[in-house]
């Protein structure tokens, strides 16, 4: 593989943010940014920086249903969304346009809301910060009072095709290691703590072949571990 | 440099831009706790970043897109993230505003990528239909640290630089897109956004040191 300089790691991380990269050449990128962790530094440096143009935009007052679709999909407050959704429906005439389709889909999605119990919040008391041998946060690890936890991907944690990434919990040296299940590189990902799982101490990920270790042990690399720690004010 | 009718009247970039008394709240970041506030689950805060910034972030989705239905979609899609990814955010790295804001744009971006060029119905006239009462040039709307810096270095540019650069990042426009807009062969623009970034990054570079 060509090797870049850092002026074109720059510049072709800037035209990623800025999206004049596209196509072939885009997804080309992608790729390489798997391999190269300067590529991500370098498009987090460029997104914050030019995102600071934000403060120079109009402002432009979106139509109510907008909120009122993001609250039934983030299953926010029901009694809120349809005080709103009240509101909005005399109030704006382009509501009407879109009322077949809209209302179709709240109901829809409030009816699941309706039939599935809210969760309480999950309101972390310790996390953990796993990382990669002398390289920066790759995941952060929540865990509530109540045995739930949480593992997110924080830095760009790469995977190689046909692997996954299993999260384990660490307890004193004398125990083994107890899978708490696959972690995605996209999206956080639920999980919760088995009984036993008192006198942990961190978290670790392992690469592990498709679909998690075949053994219930940790069969790959450990690439990403972290201690845990209880989180202020909690 | 500092904005000025003339630079307005070239970037179209400057009638865009919010009076200043809607930008109070930009100016110590506001955005950044209550991100972490939607990061512990607080509806309230969800709420308070919502109404405080989606007036911006629709502004946003409207120039990339051009048509409201698919800002709508895209601003919906745009919170929907920021709730589901709040714990994601790192103040250390950057400002809240600066966070939303390129969730926004990525959001729409990918969406501008993903639709057909033919079913693109924006145009220009659509474009100078965004409010414009009581314009204020770029450089004043910028009031946060971070952004004053940003403003510092993009005043350094050659303005067929800058005018370039914030033409992509505003409008979502390719290069080819710029160039026949500024009526300039492709060849140059790319020049003037290579060139552009370069000296940007050299100006950010020094600011920080």
């Amino acid at each position: 593989m060509k090797t870049l300089s850092a002026e074109d790691r720059s510049q072709l991380a800037a035209e990623f943010v800025l999206g004049t990269l596209r196509g072939p050449a885009r997804r080309r990128f992608e790729r390489l940014m798997q391999d190269d962790p300067r590529l991500w530094q370098e498009v987090s440096f460029w997104e914050n920086r030019l995102g600071a143009l934000g403060e120079a935009l109009p402002e432009m007052t979106p139509p109510p249903r907008v909120w009122e679709a993001i609250q039934a999909e983030v299953g926010a407050d029901r009694t809120a969304a349809l005080a709103t959704k009240r509101r909005g429906l005399w109030q704006s005439t382009p509501f009407w346009r879109g009322f077949a389709l809209l209302a179709a889909g709240a109901a829809a999605i409030l009816l699941v809301t309706v039939l599935v119990p809210q969760e309480s919040p999950f309101v972390p008391v310790q996390i953990a910060t796993l990382q990669s041998e002398g390289s920066e946060a790759a995941w952060l690890v929540r865990v509530a009072a109540d045995g739930r936890g949480e593992v997110a991907p924080i830095g760009r944690p790469v995977l190689a095709a046909g692997k996954d990434f299993e999260l384990w919990l660490l307890r004193d040296s004398e125990r083994l290691p107890v899978s708490l299940g696959l972690a995605s590189t996209d999206d956080p990902k639920a999980f919760a703590l088995p009984e036993g799982s008192e006198g942990r101490v961190g978290f670790a990920i392992s690469l592990e072949p498709a679909g998690g270790s075949p053994t219930g042990a940790p069969t790959g690399p450990v690439v990403f571990v972290g201690n845990l720690v209880g989180t202020s004010g909690q | 440099m500092r904005g000025t009718d003339r630079e307005r009247s070239e970037t179209g970039i400057g009638r865009r831009a919010a009076p200043a008394t809607n930008l109070r709240f930009m100016t110590d970041d506001p955005i950044g706790p209550r991100l972490q506030a939607t990061a512990r689950g607080e509806k309230d805060a969800f709420s308070d970043l919502y109404r405080l910034t989606s007036a911006k972030l629709f502004a946003l989705s409207m120039g990339i897109l051009k048509r409201p239905d698919w800002a709508e979609e895209s601003l919906q899609e745009t919170y929907t993230r920021i709730w589901r990814s709040a714990h994601r955010y790192d103040p250390a790295k950057g400002s809240g505003i600066s966070w939303i804001v390129t969730i926004a744009r990525n959001t729409a971006l990918s969406k501008l990528m993903r639709r057909p060029k033919d079913e693109f119905a924006g145009n220009e006239a659509e474009m100078l239909q965004l409010p414009s009462q009581n314009p204020t040039p770029i450089e004043a709307a910028m009031r946060s640290s971070d952004a004053r810096m940003l403003a510092d270095c993009l005043s350094e540019l050659d303005q067929e630089q800058k005018q370039s650069i914030l033409l992509i990042y505003y409008e979502g426009l390719t290069q080819r897109e710029v160039a026949e807009h500024l009526d300039r062969p492709i060849g140059t623009v790319k020049s003037w956004v290579r060139r552009g970034l370069l000296r940007l990054r050299g100006c950010l570079d020094r600011e920080d040191s």
